[in-house]
């Protein structure tokens, strides 16, 4: 058998004031879903992949200037009943889609904008989050934790 | 020495010369190590190599990881699952009720939640009379079933079909071959995940050599089928001369109410007394 069968269990909550934060996760090429977090949100997806690399995405759209508060919180990912905090802390990458006026100003008064950050489980600004993995999931585990 | 008296109501394991000669000998004599690799393929030859029970489909579960005994099977299934997250049926081995864990009728198991059962089953005496409506509830209720298998290497006339897409892993153990004092065996899965027994192989595939080393031993000096073809004739004699009804475990028999009960002590006493 060179594939398994894993589940991948993600939570999330959300802070706004007016629209709710869109939220896309992507497992590979695979569109898990596509939604808006009112308040928090929960998936379960079972997920058949081939031993070989992989990747989550989760990509956050949605904020406007109107709504400077609105945020996506990631709250707990699993994979195989195995929470990822800390793999999450320490390899997933988020590369922030940063909105004008506010980029050029704050570049305008010298405060740096990073390209990624790494470890971010608070997604204030748009952009897509990154988190790399492999099959067999328990070697990967062995490789990045043990 | 086939007395009613020496029936007991606890199911005790048989012991009998061979067992404790290769004891013995392993304990007086120098032992070479073995590795964590050698030790699961003769490990896996030796419990497939059964010729009086019938399972079918092994070929379906590729991924073979040593395991201390079937309770290290057992808790590293719960700590995977938690405490919460599996179910057992009625009958069940008393290991989970001894820590709170009631079992339920067959119609009550809860849908998309593991199931653990022992096979055989010590109260049925054989494979569990209700086999097919368990398996027809949890293919009907998306139940993934793991079996303990820790009584067949003492059990005969055992018919599983281990492809049924619902049985996910199962396990196996040398320990009742009078071998609580060394619980090696090995643990079959469709697909590995991480738990304890896959971080022991994977991670520390060098722990507890000695039992892997002691388990080669005692496979290469104790046919599977040792018990009952050493006291398979003894089970039936004491059944006949006690008015008890045989079972397919080699240790256990039937009352007239059919209640389970205990003759290893005395399959152990006239293995002994033919010396």
């Amino acid at each position: 058998m060179d594939f398994e069968i894993l589940t991948f269990d993600f939570k999330f909550t959300s802070k706004y004031n007016k629209i709710p934060p869109n939220l896309k996760i992507m497992i590979d090429n695979e569109c898990v879903t596509n939604v808006a977090v009112e308040d928090s949100y929960h998936i379960k997806y079972d997920k058949k992949l081939f031993f070989e690399d992989h990747n989550i995405k989760i990509i956050k759209s949605g904020k406007t200037n109107d709504d400077p508060d609105q945020a996506l919180i990631i709250e707990t990912i699993m994979v195989d009943n195995i929470n990822l905090q800390r793999l999450v802390y320490n390899n997933s990458i988020f590369y922030p889609c940063y909105p004008e006026p506010w980029a050029t100003q704050q570049i305008k008064t010298g405060n740096a904008l990073q390209n990624s950050v790494i470890g971010d489980k608070f997604l204030g600004h748009d952009g897509t989050w990154n988190l790399s993995f492999s099959s067999p999931f328990y070697k990967f585990l062995i490789k990045e934790i043990g | 020495m086939i007395s009613k008296e020496h029936l007991t109501k606890k199911l005790f394991m048989v012991e009998d010369p061979n067992l404790s000669a290769v004891k013995d000998s392993w304990f007086h004599n120098q032992q070479s190590n073995v590795s964590l690799k050698e030790y699961i393929m003769i490990a896996d030859e030796w419990f497939k190599s059964t010729d009086i029970n019938n399972l079918y489909g092994w070929e379906s579960f590729k991924c073979v990881d040593a395991c201390f005994g079937c309770t290290h099977f057992i808790e590293s299934f719960i700590i995977k699952h938690g405490w919460d997250g599996f179910q057992i049926l009625e009958d069940e081995y008393n290991y989970y009720t001894l820590m709170g864990k009631e079992g339920v009728s067959v119609e009550n198991l809860r849908p998309n939640v593991p199931l653990i059962l022992s096979m055989p089953n010590w109260k049925h005496g054989t494979r569990r009379k209700d086999w097919v409506s368990i398996v027809t509830e949890c293919e009907r209720k998306n139940i993934d079933i793991h079996i303990d298998f820790a009584w067949l290497t003492i059990a005969k006339d055992i018919d599983i079909d281990l492809t049924h897409p619902c049985i996910k892993s199962f396990a196996m153990s040398i320990s009742k071959y009078n071998m609580s004092w060394n619980r090696i065996g090995l643990r079959w899965s469709r697909q590995r995940h991480m738990d304890s027994i896959t971080m022991s192989n994977h991670w520390q595939p060098n722990s507890n050599t000695n039992l892997m080393a002691y388990g080669v031993f005692f496979m290469k000096n104790i046919e599977r089928d040792h018990g009952w073809n050493y006291h398979g004739a003894n089970h039936y004699k004491v059944c006949k001369e006690l008015n008890l009804y045989s079972s397919d475990l080699l240790h256990v028999a039937f009352d007239k109410n059919n209640q389970p009960i205990g003759i290893g002590k005395i399959l152990t006493e006239l293995s002994n007394s033919t010396v």
